[in-house]
């Protein structure tokens, strides 16, 4: 089975075609993928801001973390499950979307970058903790973290133009 | 006014509407805007839904209520810009004012809530007071963050609802 035949697969559910021919559910859709979205990207930055020495969270980073983190992940489910539903109501067209395209790369990309932290300096977190110095390592993915989210959000933004 | 309104805003509007990546650029900055609002608001509000907690509210607002009100202000530097871009349209638009006035109303709110919290003492009634405001107050920033998104359908979800 090659690709292509796959998204028209996805569009043949009956919950896509219920999306593409309903009036109201695919905006209360996209509005509840904006809200999550927010909520994901807002929490994964507030964490991003406290590895990198910005803002107003004087806490060890894993108190910091604790705090954040069950946001991200309940949001980023729903974000996916309501972006999973767009996606499937009109897969063909939105894989021919360059803004859509880099969308994804920004995700694959924020992806990588979070594993390489995890089982990078996030190991020796105990150890670096609430001392004055991170990691120029856990710096740096904080700042790619911004830089390929605010990517996710932009151009998911832009996907909507086309 | 409105002549006022139209000889200041006019240049602008022709050019955010000539350059075709404006928009999406613009309402993309204005999505991180809303991201950081309810990202630092949902943390916020959640720790101030419940009382008797290991940190006292005012230093749980301390550090999260800064992050909305800078969410705030590129929120108001980019929404005004996307105004601009289509200022007929977005007066006309029954969800964009009702958006405004939702916005007016949890700025009061929120202003009221950082009183409360700031005067210190955390009396039963006073954790009350606050886990109210902060409940009312996370629904309509959610409402608010709704309402924007439903901007851009509102002339088509009106005449499906009602006619």
């Amino acid at each position: 089975m090659d690709i292509e035949s796959l998204w028209f697969w996805l569009e043949g559910f009956g919950v896509s075609s219920l999306i593409r021919e309903s009036t109201w559910v695919f905006p209360v859709i996209e509005t509840l993928h904006v809200l999550t979205l927010a909520i994901t990207v807002g929490s994964i930055a507030l964490l991003d801001f406290r590895l990198l020495g910005l803002g107003f969270d004087r806490r060890p980073v894993r108190t910091a973390a604790a705090e954040a983190l069950p946001w991200t992940w309940g949001a980023f489910i729903a974000t996916c499950l309501s972006g999973a539903l767009m996606f499937a109501s009109a897969a063909s067209y939105y894989v021919t979307i360059p803004a859509f395209r880099y969308k994804a790369l920004c995700l694959a990309l924020a992806g990588i970058n979070m594993l390489v932290l995890h089982f990078g300096s996030w190991r020796e977190l105990a150890a670096w903790d609430g001392d004055a110095q991170i990691p120029s390592e856990a710096k740096a993915a904080a700042a790619l973290s911004l830089l390929f989210w605010g990517g996710v959000v932009v151009f998911g933004r832009w996907a909507g133009f086309y | 006014m409105q002549q006022l309104v139209r000889d200041w805003l006019g240049p602008l509007t022709t050019l955010l509407r000539e350059a075709a990546w404006s928009m999406p650029l613009g309402q993309g900055l204005h999505l991180l805007g809303v991201s950081l609002l309810l990202g630092a608001g949902a943390l916020l509000y959640r720790r101030l839904l419940r009382s008797s907690h290991s940190e006292p509210a005012a230093a749980v607002l301390e550090r999260l209520l800064p992050w909305m009100w800078i969410a705030l202000g590129l929120l108001a530097v980019t929404g005004f810009v996307l105004f601009s871009a289509e200022p007929a349209r977005m007066m006309r638009s029954p969800v964009f004012r009702t958006k405004l006035a939702l916005l007016a109303l949890v700025i009061v709110l929120t202003l009221l809530l950082q009183r409360r919290v700031r005067q210190g003492r955390e009396t039963p009634e006073i954790g009350n007071a606050i886990a109210k405001l902060a409940g009312v107050s996370l629904t309509l920033w959610l409402a608010i963050a709704a309402s924007g998104r439903l901007i851009g359908y509102d002339r088509r979800l009106l005449d499906y609802f009602f006619g």
